[in-house]
């Protein structure tokens, strides 16, 4: 077995393990009969295991040769004459470094899960989702073209949702649980428009087409007027996952799953994935300076947004899941200003401390114990707060700003209910008007 | 002014029924109905579960499958019937066939659910129930059903003629043809006669009252709307904000002026796009900028036309509405110096106020919403409006005709009443017949299960008491090699026989944990002084643990690193949520939290083990002493307080326990004296398994402070002159036992003279001994722990589960605690009593005038019947009165946690930890004669209360007959036990080795006092 084909091996290790660990445990129970926990728990784990010995392989192998990226062509879905979809991976100096940080995260979250949900009525669902999410998860990182990335991302997307609504028998979790499917959706769209446009421009979802594959020094290989609709689409898809202004209000709700969830989530990997497309992206954005200014703004504003409500939570969950939405919008703003290997490292540090610190947070009593014991009191007031300047009465104001999550919610609200009121408005007027042209009497709208 | 103190008996009497939990750091067990109390206590948990909308009972289900398993027995049922009223049991039902206990037993023995007309139609046509009995019928009713009904016919049909019958003998070669033709007939004519029975009466259509809340009168009839869904997030938002003890770092402005005024400094402006339903609300909270709190109520209830005797329900529901969060406000209000960090001035006439006026805006726009006003409730009154919506509440219809037929068809074939029978009843009879089906409804039918549940509980645990106390005998007259006193927790049974079964020479004692020395204390390593004593005490006395002379530099050095350290960690955990440091931090060095991650998450023990090395090197050696003794002279502290104790005081402590323990002579020459506490990670109820007698901390220092007056030659001679002679050559040694982790910590094991090295090794070794072998016996409890673990791996197992961040079950607490006994140990010694057992020791001979049983009872009594209770009640109803799952759980202000990120304070047990409990009250022996029973608990009103009330069950085990005798309605009834046989096992692990479930209570051969003494009449 020579060299490449070794690799591309391992890359599709990475890819089927966890799908081989979510079928092994999925299918058992769509027949009713699960997997015993131990098993379960097992299985997933050697699923993640196994993609994450698979990713350091490629990792070492890549290394070797200087990081020249390897094309799978796994296989063509369909092909209309000039037209193809195509299932392509590709392992480069982006994709098998975050498989091995993204599958290492879920392997040890998995570890902690089986401990976490031992004999929770929804045990084997949560692996089911967990593995799914993996996989998406690695999908997505290991695209190499918008279809399969679409794919993944759409994988991460739906586990993301059930899992906040976990604890189903409980209105809140389900209402959170859709509030982030909505948006997710919504956002959604723009990966599906930018696939139309670049099926359009290049024939291809293939990404070879798009930009040189030899990330971070990709050429973009496209128009700038192509470069800057597919960028503005990608990252309005970006702005749902990564909890931007005005798409934001989800995150603090989705802190209705089980907490190993919540860590791998919103304080790892989903929140970041908007990030990680338009690093993949990175050559078409660099020719498209209107979405990187776009970008700087909503992600810098996302950031102040985060910080400022972040600051008046009372519960540990909320201020981290703020915390989260804070550092994710840096991380987009650093990759609006132009940089790659930056945004990079703060993904992945930042992924590490806040997962750490969301499973921890059951411990704050403790901890905080530990703290005051060391401090020999209470921790103070940390930093500059530029707020405290202010008159009392914009203090005040501030203050409930914050504490009512920037009214973030209730604009959206007004945007979305009112036209939809309108909406409804036109329906029943319609109805009447054809009631009254069918010579009905004038209630005659109400037949349903 | 009248009104004013009005409010105040009204806001008193509602606040009685919120939740008395305080801040979570801090956890004590106590009655979730302490409310109740006063009321017996099947008739209370009845009255809360109404009023709390709560479960009474477990699940009929649950009781159900007790019974098919045999933890029910059907003896037990009929012992629950006779006992309850007997002329109303016996009164006849059915035209004189039957009588009401009858009725009572077989709705008990089988289930039968009232189903609706719908499910019953369904039934009907996808089902053979009009054509065969119940399968659960038995052969005699059966036969007596079939028979009847041929000789109330005459012979009734004739058979299916002998061709036919042939045909079907082949088809059917197991099934009698014609007993099942026979059966559809009967069972045909039966429903016939329900049918016809109940058509002569009408459905039942009872008119409940109206609530008196807006919101549940509006939620009644346009069921789509749920004003509380509004007010609740707001609400829930301003009290966390307000009561926050340091989780946000931007504290709420203007809250020391109270939840009120800080909400109307806040929000009474308008500001940003509000919510629908809350655009009123900058203008009504603006009207009461300065207005108190009790007029704001005041106008609030007239406004909502709530008046005269509604207003006490008025206030109580809503205040129960969020009664999480108004409990807590309750708690500052009446605990300030409970307060974790800052004593907010919280009040709950405020946060009634606050509710009320957001309760106001909500029910306005939803009356604008169901067309009442032209937009945002202007012109809307309330009051009328209120009483719109209560003539329009939906009255409850009862069973419709189908149901009823359906009922009383499966009830009349339990009773073995035929379809002639029924026909032969006439229409008061029949009503009569329904009324007594409808009266015992589920509620009745589960609290009978319960007392049948806990009658077989009480049977198995008083036989095994009867059989046992025959082979147990009291200690040889010579001193044992050692003796070890500790906490009567139920937790530490385990131990004390596994020291007894491995060290025949030990004798062990049980007594409240905080061994009679109140304190304030503080050690080292903490910044403050923190109460160790029960609850109920206020110490008047701090200690201090202070560094040895020659520690003092390296005490410096380390406060001084501590301090560094916890700058560092401190700033880092803050640093890394905010805007700018957050990023620095994340993106430059986040990755270095990989390793605290992988470790903390895969290798938790080794990460702990890592850490506390660390610490002990950072640490060095530092030896370190209580600042214990005073002179009497001294002067008290700034808060009051006296600093350590003086030699009277001292000696009373000492005094105290000993007496109360009966151990007054035959001292070893080594007693150590070990207090409880519980160390866990990921865990906000961490405090929950602590030591109750200490007020939830840990009970080391008081066994440590009371080591060292005990080996006081002052103190000792103070007791002298009482008669209290304890002998030169008895040291007392101190020690701490982690109930998760199973480790011992001992204090001032240098002071030990050199005499006693030999047995401090021989204490030490077979403390390690039991520490491993209680371990064991602990895992068999754990499905994560697998059945062949050796005695050293089990310890290592629940070493790692206490330092374990994803372990939610880092130990199972007090969960199926179920038995206290007040006695001497000898005559329970020996006896496996499953980890169950809360242990008190206590020697009537030495109890004249019964002194000691009283403040014995005092002490152990409400300490002992709050855990119980609370335990019961958490498993009763875990989302009701426990606090449900804690995988979502989010800890809130550092005071509570909540469910997600938006709920009501949860608070009770979490679910994890009574999840293996039996919820049993808890059974009480005394080793005591009645009569002194009596008069003991004549003089302890609160355990008079317990006792009378029916919150404990309490049983006399005579000190020299060893006879048992139940309290029952008011007296012992003498007890007699089923069987005088008991398991008989060599080592406990012989008797547990293979089971995760509850186990019986066995006769361990090898903890026996003196294991020579040969049983009798025993069988393993």
């Amino acid at each position: 077995m020579t060299g490449h084909d070794l690799i591309q091996s391992l890359v599709v290790i990475q890819l089927a393990a966890p799908a081989a660990a979510l079928v092994a445990i999925g299918v058992p129970a769509l027949l009713g009969r699960p997997l015993g926990e131990r098993a379960t728990a097992h299985v997933v784990g050697a699923g993640f295991a196994a993609g994450f010995l698979a990713a350091i392989a490629t990792l070492a192998m890549l290394v070797g040769r200087g990081f020249q990226p390897e094309i799978v062509h796994l296989a063509t879905w369909f092909e209309v004459g000039h037209h193809e979809a195509t299932i392509h991976l590709v392992a480069d100096a982006l994709s098998v470094p975050y498989v091995c940080f993204s599958t290492g995260l879920c392997w040890l979250v998995n570890a902690f899960a089986g401990k976490y949900l031992h004999r929770e009525p929804g045990f084997t669902r949560f692996f089911i989702l967990l593995a799914l999410f993996g996989t998406g998860m690695n999908l997505m990182v290991l695209a190499d073209s918008i279809d399969v990335l679409f794919a993944g991302w759409e994988c991460v997307g739906i586990s993301s949702a059930l899992l906040i609504g976990f604890f189903h028998e409980r209105g809140n979790a389900v209402r959170a649980a859709l509030r982030a499917f909505t948006t997710y959706r919504i956002c959604d769209v723009g990966i599906l428009l930018a696939s139309v446009v670049i099926h359009r421009t290049v024939g291809s979802g293939d990404f070879e087409r798009l930009f040189g594959t030899n990330w971070p020094a990709g050429t973009c290989l496209v128009s700038a007027g192509t470069a800057t609709a597919v960028s503005l689409l990608l990252v309005f898809a970006s702005l749902g996952k990564t909890a931007q202004v005005p798409f934001s209000n989800w995150l603090p709700r989705a802190m209705e799953g089980p907490t190993p969830s919540s860590a791998i989530f919103y304080g790892a990997l989903s929140i970041h994935a908007g990030a990680y497309v338009l690093l993949r992206c990175e050559a078409l954005l660099e020719n498209a300076p209107v979405a990187r200014l776009l970008l700087v703004l909503i992600g810098g504003a996302s950031a102040v947004h985060g910080a400022l409500v972040g600051r008046v939570q009372t519960d540990l969950k909320s201020v981290l899941a703020y915390a989260s939405m804070t550092q994710a919008s840096l991380i987009l703003v650093e990759i609006g200003l132009g940089w790659r290997v930056i945004p990079l490292m703060h993904v992945v540090g930042h992924a590490i401390v806040r997962s750490l610190q969301i499973l921890r947070s059951p411990s704050a009593l403790h901890d905080r114990h530990e703290l005051e014991a060391a401090l020999g009191g209470h921790p103070g007031p940390s930093g500059l707060w530029p707020v405290s300047l202010l008159p009392a009465p914009w203090q005040h104001a501030v203050y409930r700003i914050a504490l009512e999550r920037g009214y973030e919610e209730m604009v959206i609200a007004r945007l979305v209910s009112t036209p939809l009121r309108l909406l409804e408005r036109a329906a029943v007027a319609e109805r009447r008007w054809i009631a009254w042209l069918g010579g009905e009497s004038g209630d005659g709208g109400r037949r349903s | 002014m009248s009104e004013s103190t009005d409010l105040e008996a009204l806001l008193d009497a509602a606040a009685h029924y919120l939740p008395a939990q305080g801040p979570i750091d801090v956890f004590i067990h106590h009655n979730t109905l302490h409310a109740f109390e006063k009321d017996r206590f099947e008739r209370a948990v009845v009255r809360a579960a109404a009023l709390f909308e709560t479960e009474p009972f477990l699940a009929e289900s649950v009781y159900r499958e007790a019974l098919a398993s045999g933890r029910i027995r059907v003896a037990d049922i009929d012992a629950v019937l006779d006992r309850e009223h007997s002329d109303l049991l016996s009164a006849p039902i059915a035209g004189g066939r039957l009588t009401i206990r009858d009725l009572h037993r077989v709705l008990l023995l089988h289930p039968v659910r009232q189903e609706t007309d719908a499910a019953v139609r369904w039934t009907l046509t996808e089902s053979d129930v009009l054509e065969r009995f119940r399968a659960d019928l038995p052969v005699a009713t059966r036969l007596r059903l079939l028979g009847a009904e041929g000789d109330g016919q005459g012979g009734g049909r004739r058979l299916p003629d002998a061709e036919d019958e042939a045909a079907r003998r082949v088809t059917f070669a197991k099934s009698l043809p014609t007993v099942g033709e026979r059966e559809r007939h009967v069972c045909g004519e039966l429903w016939h006669a329900c049918v016809e029975a109940v058509a002569a009466s009408r459905p039942t259509v009872v008119h409940v009252r109206p609530p008196v809340r807006h919101r549940d009168l509006i939620k009644a009839v346009h069921p789509t709307i749920d004003t509380d869904e509004f007010v609740h997030p707001v609400l829930i938002r301003l009290c966390g904000a307000f009561l926050d003890q340091g989780v946000a770092a931007w504290p709420m402005p203007e809250r020391d002026r109270g939840l009120l005024a800080a909400a109307i400094a806040l929000y009474s402006t308008r500001l940003g796009p509000d919510e629908p339903w809350s655009r009123k609300l900058p203008a009504a909270l603006a009207e009461k900028r300065g207005v108190p709190a009790e007029e704001v109520i005041e106008a609030e209830m007239t406004r909502a036309g709530v008046a005269g005797a509604a207003r006490g329900e008025f206030v109580e529901r809503t205040l129960l509405a969020l009664r999480g969060w108004a409990g807590m406000i309750r708690q500052f209000e009446e605990r300030p110096d409970r307060a974790p960090v800052s004593a907010v001035p919280a009040r709950l006439v405020d946060f009634l106020a606050l509710r009320l006026v957001l309760d106001r805006v909500a029910a306005e726009w939803a009356a604008s919403r169901v067309g009442l006003a032209a937009a945002n409730g202007a012109g809307i009154d309330l009051a009328a409006w209120r009483g719109e919506l209560q003539d329009r509440f939906p009255a409850r219809r009862g069973p419709g005709t189908l149901a009823r037929a359906f009922l009383l068809h499966q009830i009349s074939q339990l009773l073995g009443l035929s379809g002639s029978d029924i026909g032969a009843l006439d229409e008061n009879e029949v009503l009569r017949l329904e009324h007594a089906i409808a009266a015992f409804d589920a509620t009745e039918r589960r609290r009978l299960f319960h007392l049948a549940y806990e009658r077989r509980h009480r049977i198995t645990v008083l036989d095994a008491l009867a059989t046992h106390v025959a082979v147990a005998g009291p200690p040889a007259p010579q001193p044992p090699r050692g003796q070890i006193v500790l906490c009567i927790d139920e937790r530490c049974e385990s131990f004390r026989r596994h020291v007894e079964e491995h060290g025949p020479g030990y004798e062990t004692f049980g007594t409240a944990g905080f061994f009679a020395v109140p304190m304030y204390y503080r050690g080292l390593d903490d910044w403050h002084a923190s109460p160790l004593c029960p609850i109920v005490m206020k110490p008047s006395h701090t200690v201090v643990e202070v560094p040895e002379d020659e520690s003092r530099a390296g005490h410096r050095r380390l406060v001084d690193l501590r301090r560094r350290y916890g700058r560092l960690a401190g700033g880092l955990s803050t640093g890394s949520r905010t805007l700018f440091r957050g990023g620095l931090f994340t993106a430059l060095a986040g990755s270095l939290a990989a390793v605290p991650l992988v470790a903390r998450v895969a290798f938790p023990r080794l990460a702990a083990r890592i850490g506390r090395s660390a610490a002990g090197i950072a640490r060095g050696r530092i030896t370190t002493k209580l600042d214990l003794f005073r002179d009497a002279a001294a002067a008290p502290l700034d808060d009051g307080t006296l600093p350590g104790f003086d030699v009277a005081e001292m000696a009373g402590c000492v005094r105290r326990v000993l007496e109360d323990i009966g151990l007054t002579a035959r001292f070893a020459r080594l007693v150590a004296v070990l207090g409880h506490g519980s160390s866990s990670r990921n865990n906000p109820h961490e405090s929950a398994y602590d030591c109750g007698a200490c007020g939830g901390g840990k009970g080391g220092p008081n066994a440590r402070a009371f080591a060292l007056m005990a080996n006081d030659p002052r103190v000792r001679a103070r007791l002298a002159t009482d008669g209290l002679v304890i002998p030169a050559e008895t040291r007392f040694i101190g020690g701490l036992l982690d109930t998760c982790a199973d480790s011992i910590t001992w204090f001032d094991e240098d002071r030990l003279p050199d005499a006693h090295r030999d047995d401090m090794r021989h204490l030490r070794e077979t403390c390690a001994a039991a520490t491993a072998l209680d371990a064991h016996e602990r895992c068999r409890r754990f499905e994560s722990a697998a059945f062949d673990l050796t005695p050293r791996e089990a310890l290592a197992h629940v070493e790692a589960r206490s330092v374990d961040l994803a372990q939610v079950r880092p130990e199972l607490g007090h969960a199926t605690n179920a038995v206290a006994i007040i006695g001497r140990r000898w005559r329970t010694r020996g006896l496996f009593l499953d980890r169950r057992a809360f242990l008190v020791s206590y020697d009537p001979a030495q109890d004249a005038d019964g002194a000691i049983l009283a403040r014995t009872l005092a002490a152990v009594g409400p300490v002992g019947a709050g855990i119980n209770l609370e335990y019961f009640f958490s498993t009763v109803d875990r989302l009701g009165y426990g606090a449900g799952t804690k995988l979502p759980h989010n800890i809130t202000g550092l005071i509570g946690v909540m469910d997600g990120h938006a709920s009501d304070l949860r608070t009770g047990l979490p679910w994890q930890m009574v999840e293996i409990h039996e919820p049993v009250r808890l059974l009480i022996v005394i080793d005591a004669a009645p009569e002194a029973i009596l008069a003991a608990a004549e003089r302890v009103p609160v355990v008079k209360n317990f006792v009378v009330n029916g919150w404990v069950q309490l049983v006399s085990w005579h000190p020299e007959t060893g006879a048992l005798s139940v309290f029952e309605e008011g007296g012992f009834r003498p007890f007699q036990p089923e069987t005088l046989m008991l398991a008989e096992v060599e080592r406990s692990v012989d008797w547990y080795r293979g089971h995760r479930e509850h186990l019986a209570p066995a006769l361990v051969r090898a903890a026996l006092a003196r294991p020579d003494r040969r049983p009798v009449g025993g069988a393993a």
